[in-house]
């Protein structure tokens, strides 16, 4: 599965057209994580658990938008976004979509 | 009267923190600017017309295709997520009652930008381009912000 946030895959010709895909995935933060995070909230900086909690979420958005985009018979997915909000105190929900083809 | 005091020497002592830890990583941020391998990293996706000057990157656009310089695309991302300390989060209170610039904030999401810009930079190193580069920035937390820096690196073929 090719991903590209491009309107095209360079050097590959878009033959088929599947519509929107998306691939949504909702994590809230553990203790023991959102306790080292509430000492960081009071010193300030990067908070590296937090960090590695949203790129999961991330991988797994990604992997849903892929399945999605395989069940309907798509090879590559183009025009890809990315958007993440807050659901809940403590809950964040990390959102792809993009636009299924088939190249070659 | 003992609350004052223990918010009195949190505010003292996280201000101190605060700023040290916002210092070490502005070097940081800044050094690996430095360091970094300058490839063009471009928010359109029409590259062929905005870097004409370079000799390596030579593509024609035939009709709606790109010529077969190139030889593969991948995403690429970098994303932060970074906290204002407890006496930023006083001072942001105060400011906010009377009003007026933060500078404080307007210093934590140019951080948190710069910082993902570059962690995607750092994953596309061999790349030639970064193309339709895109920032977004959202709240995930009491006056915390992450930042997700993403875009298509393109490799042309050797």
């Amino acid at each position: 599965m090719i991903l590209s946030n491009l309107e095209e895959i360079p050097n590959k010709k878009i033959v088929d057209h599947f519509g929107v895909v998306i691939g949504s995935s909702v994590r809230s933060k553990h203790a023991g994580r959102d306790m080292m995070a509430g000492l960081k909230n009071f010193f300030g900086g990067e908070l590296k658990g937090y960090t590695e909690l949203l790129n999961e979420s991330r991988e797994q958005s990604i992997d849903r938008m892929t399945q999605q985009a395989m069940q309907a018979g798509a090879n590559a997915i183009v025009n890809i976004r990315f958007a993440t909000s807050a659901v809940a105190p403590g809950a964040a929900e990390v959102f792809v979509y993009g636009t299924a083809v088939r190249v070659e | 009267m003992f609350d004052v005091i223990v918010i009195t020497i949190a505010a003292i002592i996280t201000f101190f923190t605060g700023t040290i830890i916002e210092k070490k990583h502005y070097r940081s941020i800044r050094r690996r600017e430095k360091e970094i391998l300058d490839i063009p990293f471009l928010t359109t996706g029409k590259y062929d017309d905005v870097l004409p000057h370079n000799p390596n990157i030579n593509v024609q656009k035939i009709g709606d295709e790109y010529s077969s310089n190139l030889d593969s695309s991948e995403l690429v991302k970098g994303s932060v997520v970074i906290g204002v300390d407890y006496f930023s989060t006083l001072l942001f209170a105060l400011r906010n009652f009377f009003g007026g610039k933060v500078s404080v904030f307007e210093r934590l999401t140019d951080r948190a930008r710069r910082e993902a810009i570059l962690r995607m930079r750092t994953s596309a190193q061999s790349a030639d381009a970064i193309l339709n580069m895109r920032l977004h920035t959202s709240e995930v937390g009491t006056n915390q912000v992450e930042v997700i820096a993403y875009g298509t690196a393109i490799y042309l073929k050797k």
